[in-house]
């Protein structure tokens, strides 16, 4: 990954103008070109020079960013996830997400009857399909130091062939929070809620990784 | 806008609601689970650990707080934006909250489990949707 670094002009205008940030880091993905970045920002005058922020490239690569969970984290998500039924709270996060946000009904037509709320609750598939969505949490659980090598394949298939918006990641992850809260809300302290929040943060990222 | 049934299930849903406890308890989460927000409430004491956060007094007055202007919201359901218009202001102009904010903080699954079901479900998403909308109207202008 390159980095591009904002570099803030060397004096004020006189009068005011922009305030000189500190330096700020803009982060590229692999594949992101930096030549177009470069021409759009360079500045086109000495006066622009002067007042505005222009990039300078650096080309020593960094190593992807990654999601660092405590021990604390990975305990406290593995001692709830022991006591989760994966059918039972799987299919009710996808229900819950077909219910309360009905825009993504449309990636499931071949589900059949989802007309209704009872409807979409008891729909065998939507169960069916809810676990294997939560099946791929547990997986996750077991490789919390590197979710974007484990979601690497099923982050293609949602760019490439199902043509899922990413934000519905976050949407389901939220679902999954919320079912978790009510079906274990003695368990489901600020602290559980905490790290159980990073983990779907950091799993839909990861399933936003390959999206191209 | 809500429909009448959704406003009828919301308000009845809401009836349930402990104002007191559920308030302090959401600002308290929302200062636990996403601690960037911390920054808006430093004169709040010691927030250093999620017990010291729950616990602080401040946090839950300031809560019970939010939630009673929820509860406001609840009893104008056709006119939330001038309900929120005046806060919509103070949060812009005088607290620099970003509205995202509004969003988290309203996002807080502790209810009681039987009540949060379904229906109620989308209503209390729809009703925080509307909320959230008028909170940020100030902000666009």
């Amino acid at each position: 990954m390159s980095i591009l670094l904002t570099h803030p002009c060397p004096s004020p205008t006189p009068g005011g103008g922009p305030l000189p940030l500190t330096n700020s880091l803009i982060l590229l993905g692999e594949g992101r070109t930096l030549g177009q970045e470069m021409r759009n920002k360079r500045p086109h005058s000495e006066e622009a020079a002067q007042t505005c922020f222009w990039p300078i490239r650096i080309t020593s690569k960094l190593p992807d960013t990654m999601v660092h969970f405590t021990t604390e984290e990975k305990a406290a998500v593995a001692s709830l996830w022991a006591k989760v039924n994966v059918e039972v709270v799987g299919g009710e996060s996808l229900a819950r997400l077909l219910i309360v946000c009905p825009w993504t009904q449309r990636f499931f037509d071949s589900f059949g009857n989802l007309y209704s709320e009872s409807a979409i609750m008891g729909n065998p598939k939507v169960k069916v399909y809810g676990r294997k969505v939560l099946n791929s949490f547990g997986n996750a659980i077991k490789h919390m130091d590197d979710l974007k090598g484990t979601f690497a394949d099923l982050s293609e298939l949602h760019c490439d062939k199902l043509h899922v918006d990413p934000e519905n990641f976050r949407l389901l992850g939220n679902m999954i929070l919320i079912v978790l809260a009510t079906h274990f809300s003695k368990e489901f302290t600020p602290q559980m809620q905490a790290a159980w929040q990073k983990l779907t943060n950091a799993v839909a990222n990861a399933l936003t990784h390959k999206y191209h | 806008m809500l429909t009448a049934e959704e406003k009828a299930a919301v308000t009845a849903f809401w009836g349930k609601v402990k104002v007191d406890e559920v308030g302090g308890e959401a600002l308290g989460r929302l200062l636990v689970v996403y601690p960037w927000t911390q920054r808006f409430f430093e004169s709040f004491g010691d927030l250093s650990t999620a017990d010291a956060v729950m616990n602080n007094p401040k946090v839950k007055a300031h809560g019970k707080k939010v939630l009673d202007s929820f509860s406001n919201g609840m009893k104008h359901l056709d006119d939330l934006k001038g309900t929120f218009a005046a806060l919509s202001e103070l949060h812009c102009d005088k607290l620099h909250v970003d509205p995202e904010n509004f969003k988290v903080s309203l996002w807080n699954p502790q209810c009681s489990p039987s009540s949060f079901y379904g229906q109620a479900h989308v209503m209390r998403r729809k009703l925080n949707g509307r909320t959230q909308f008028r909170m940020e109207k100030r902000y666009s202008g």
